[in-house]
């Protein structure tokens, strides 16, 4: 990673789109600001299949005027229609009612920096078509290895982003990240039924990924284990939720915690702060600064420079997401309005260790649909993964359901894997859950 | 609420989603498809393009022996307006435009788009996309004609020319409406969006075709309180149709529809989890056929081998009564489309007739793999996106059976009533959706309310469990959005009453 600071062409853009506000008589506004170029290759049963470059802006302006908000989005940057545009944003926020709560963050929140987090992978401008192709020709040729493969799709995507934020209560700030997502689709045979399953990794360095051998073969591996799926009848069972799989359950129960929720009153979570609300072994924290992350930043969407964030301590209620007008709304102080990188540290193993005396259990490799209801808490999601039985992995499972309710499911948390999932900003690690209702048969 | 989208974490599968859902009777009035009429090319053609530009453009497309190539112009303006604690205080408006170039070779697809205009820029992109081929053109341009497209939507001006206020006074009106209608009520929050979607296609047969793509929604959703306790339910009507679509009967509706299922959930308990019988309510519970079918017979996955339905065609996968459409005709639907995003005429393609696998969704690809004409299904979210066979209103046909001795039939089960997105696993089978609100069905007779469980089954085996078909077909008004690769693309469905045999529920152990 270089951490030298590059020039943003982005910044620039919003200093200038600032600037013509300002003439407009727009005092209070904020301009976000993304160009980004990337490229998709994917082969599909040894040949390439999709070649895809595109090279994009998008132009954003939030505008205060006369205690009024509204939000507007381009990607026409010529400026005369540019100008055009914005006279026609001003005017029509000014058409929307007042609101007291509506203004910037203050002065002393702005985010000062440029590429404060060095994301931007040096080996970036060398990769070229050739490189794009051997990639995803390895993940191709090693996920077609066994003879049940039908069919894989394997693909490569790069992607360099220039994001910066300017706003009228001092915000500067941009960052130049790149990131990379490599993995596969596979379908295998299985009399009537082609199971399917995948492998992605993702990282913000080329050299960061994980090698392309490998990927084929993991999905394969995974796609050959749905092989004769079928589903148990219904009851109690301990849960060993995976990592890669983790990250959704938890993102259903973070919905509990945004501003407009909250203020909403549709939070199941609304005025636990300081409460116990889940097993000690649960701690969750929001770490903007983690730069392998792909959720990565030094600032916000609101243009408030990031800083870690605890959610949760050992099973207590410590903060919520809050931006800075449901803040302002409910009377609180701003931390954030949006996840950046989430993690639960604090655990050890890997799922042989949590599976390891489990009688009679399900391994849940991944979800099927499935929503949850952040007021009430209740949630239900549809499952597939393998049987425990005696501590050991035993056949696949498909077909059936988990429900429960948030509030009472994670004081049922009994132990967590030192195992984060790092190809998302969700870095969960594997989880078990004792009791859970599970529908099937 | 603010959903961060995370590839990583979001399965790579299908999915199907909206704001909320319901429905009301919109009739199915399938009209003739076919081949496109045409008729020469005027000098400029709409975006005010040269047409010897496009030409040009086209050109360069096809320089290296791609097989195909087609030019998608699309321009996009939105407006939303957002009421909570009784305040417009949001708007969010949008202006998108540009321009994507895809050449086709074979099953290859070279791609790439531009968001400025100019002919070098628009070349540029031409020549990125013909990349996918390596040899020499063979054949001659096609001479341009223009496309003469049916009317399943009129709308003839844009949005944008409605004064904001006559919108923010619809968005009050609700709010006000439902403050009224129940002292239970905590909060309310009222949306309403619209856009023109202006599309420009040129293909490398010389078929130009224009058309104007108008869609908006209405939304309410609220909070109530009883005893402490507290429930959410929503509403939505979304559609094709102009701003008149909203008069004073058709928005007393919305607000009635999202108090009732707010209030209504204070008596709803959360049902036994298992396999049991499942009474479909007519309009919204098409999501089955979306998720257990739909996705399925999109010919993609087809020619890849990678799907159930992958060697069904010909072959019987249901009882007699059943019959699948998807349909592009229906008037004035969310998912209707005068000419698919690679030029081919809107159309009503039959996936199921009389219990036997009848046609694949094709676009032009699949077609070509096939041997067989495009249904007219290739669709894409926007000009930074390359199209691939969609859905567009699945619905199935009225049957035999009358609702009442639907319901009557079952002696423990569930009745479904709204749901709020499903997903799909294509190969496997295995689909999800979830049910917002229904009834527990006891003795033949709606019982307590239900909510919120996960209902899942297995794509052939839901079709060969469908026992009874009611005579009362309805089209969701709901605005539904289908999630397929990462693009997303409106979509309609509706279903007459259906009684699936069995299907497992979630709920308590």
């Amino acid at each position: 990673m270089s951490g030298k600071s590059v020039n943003s062409k982005a910044l620039a853009l919003a200093d200038r789109t600032l600037d013509l506000l300002k003439k407009a008589g727009v005092h209070q506004a904020l301009c976000s600001v993304r160009l980004s170029r990337s490229v998709e290759t994917q082969a599909r049963d040894g040949k390439i299949e999709k070649l895809q470059e595109a090279q994009s802006a998008s132009l954003t302006v939030h505008l205060y005027v006369d205690g009024r908000y509204a939000a507007h989005n381009t990607s026409d940057l010529r400026p005369a229609e540019l100008q055009a545009f914005l006279a026609d944003a001003v005017a029509l926020t000014r058409m929307l009612d007042p609101d007291p709560d509506r203004s910037l963050p203050e002065a002393s929140r702005a985010a000062k920096s440029t590429d404060a987090l060095a994301l931007f992978d040096p080996a970036y401008p060398k990769i070229d078509a050739d490189t794009r192709k051997r990639l995803v020709l390895e993940v191709d040729a090693a996920s077609r290895v066994d003879k049940q493969v039908i069919s894989a799709t394997a693909n490569f995507s790069d992607e360099d982003t220039d994001w910066a934020i300017a706003a009228s209560n001092g915000t500067r700030a941009s960052q130049r990240a790149t990131s990379y997502s490599l993995g596969t689709e596979v379908t295998v045979g299985d009399g009537d039924k082609r199971p399917e399953d995948w492998w992605y990794v993702g990282a913000r360095t080329l050299a960061g990924l994980q090698k392309p051998a490998e990927i084929g073969a993991e999905a394969t591996r995974r796609a050959i284990a749905r092989v004769g799926a079928k589903k148990d009848p219904s009851g109690k069972f301990t849960l060993v939720i995976e990592n890669r799989a983790a990250g959704r359950l938890v993102s259903h129960w973070l919905q509990a915690l945004l501003g407009g929720n909250l203020q909403q009153k549709r939070s199941f979570l609304d005025g636990k702060l300081g409460a116990n609300i889940a097993s000690p072994l649960l701690t969750l924290r929001d770490e903007p600064s983690l730069a392998v992350s792909m959720g990565a930043r030094s600032f916000d969407r609101e243009g408030m420079a990031a800083k870690p964030l605890a959610l949760v301590e050992q099973g207590v209620l410590k903060n919520y997401y809050l931006d800075w007008y449901y803040a302002q709304k409910l009377k609180m102080a701003a931390t954030t309005g949006s996840l950046s990188t989430l993690s639960l540290p604090g655990g050890s193993g890997d799922l042989a260790k949590l599976m390891a005396g489990i009688d009679r259990g399900i391994l849940v490799t991944s979800f099927n649909g499935g929503n949850s209801n952040s007021l009430t808490g209740d949630f239900s999601l549809g499952i597939q993964g393998r049987r425990i039985e005696k501590g050991a992995l035993a056949g696949p499972l498909t077909e059936m359901n988990l429900t429960g309710n948030h509030t009472t499911f994670w004081q049922t948390l009994r132990g967590v894997g030192g195992d984060p999932y790092p190809h998302s900003s969700l870095r969960m690690p594997s989880l078990v859950f004792e009791g859970a209702a599970v529908a099937g048969s | 609420m603010a959903r961060r989208f995370d590839p990583f974490t979001v399965d790579r599968r299908q999915f199907l989603g909206l704001a909320a859902a319901g429905g009301t009777a919109l009739l199915a009035q399938p009209l003739l498809s076919g081949q496109l009429l045409a008729e020469p090319a005027p000098q400029k053609a709409a975006f005010g393009i040269p047409v010897e530009d496009l030409q040009a453009v086209m050109a360069v497309a096809m320089a290296r022996g791609g097989t195909f190539a087609d030019l998608y112009f699309e321009r996009t303006r939105s407006v939303s307006l957002s009421l909570e604690d009784d305040k417009i205080s949001r708007a969010y408006t949008s202006s998108d435009l540009g321009m994507g170039v895809r050449v086709v070779k074979g099953d290859a697809v070279g791609y790439a788009f531009s968001e400025v205009l100019d002919l070098k820029a628009m070349k540029q992109a031409a020549a990125t996309a013909a990349a996918i081929a390596d040899g020499k053109r063979d054949g001659k341009p096609a001479t341009v004609q223009v496309a003469k497209l049916p009317k399943y939507y009129d709308v003839d001006y844009r949005f944008a020319a409605i004064d904001l206020a006559k919108k923010k006074a619809l968005v009050q009106d609700v709010n006000g409406q439902i403050r009224k209608k129940d002292a239970r009520i905590l909060k309310v929050n009222v949306s309403y969006a619209d856009s023109d979607r202006e599309v420009l296609i040129l293909t490398s047969d010389g078929l130009l075709a224009h058309d104007h793509q108008p869609m908006m929604r209405l939304t309410a959703a609220c909070v109530a309180e009883q005893g402490g306790r507290r429930e959410t339910g929503s509403y939505n009507i979304a559609s094709r149709h102009g701003f008149d679509l909203f008069d004073p009967k058709t928005v007393t509706r919305l607000c009635d529809e999202a108090v009732r299922r707010t209030v209504g959930m204070f008596e709803a308990v959360t049902p036994k989890g298992g396999e049991m019988p499942v009474v479909l309510g007519a309009g919204p519970s098409g999501i089955l056929l979306h998720e257990a079918i739909g996705h399925g017979m999109e010919a993609d996955f087809n020619r890849k081998n990678t799907s159930i339905y992958a060697t069904k065609i010909g072959k019987p996968v249901a009882e007699k009564f059943v019959t699948i459409v998807d349909d592009a005709t229906l008037p004035d639907a969310r998912g209707s489309i005068h000419v698919d995003d690679e030029g081919t005429s809107g159309q009503r393609t039959v996936l199921v007739d009389g219990g036997i696998m009848a046609s694949y969704l094709h676009d032009r690809i699949s077609a070509a793999h096939y041997g067989l004409k495009s249904t007219g299904s290739g669709r894409r979210e926007s000009f930074r996106h390359v199209p691939m066979p969609r859905m567009r209103s699945t619905y199935m046909q009225p049957g035999p059976h009358r609702k009442d001795e639907i319901i009557a039939s079952v002696k423990k089960g569930i009745y479904c009533e709204s749901f709020s997105n499903g997903q799909v696993n294509i190969g496997g089978g295995d689909y999800t959706f979830f049910l917002k609100t229904g009834y527990l069905i006891e003795d033949g007779k709606l019982g307590r309310p239900i909510k919120d469980v996960n209902l899942i089954g297995n794509g052939p085996d839901t079709l060969s469990k469908i026992s009874m078909v009611g005579n009362d077909l309805l089209i969701d008004e709901g605005g539904w959005t289908c999630g397929k690769n990462g693009q997303s693309v409106p979509v309609s469905q509706g279903m007459p009453t259906v009684l699936v045999k069995s299907l497992t529920v979630g709920g308590a152990a």
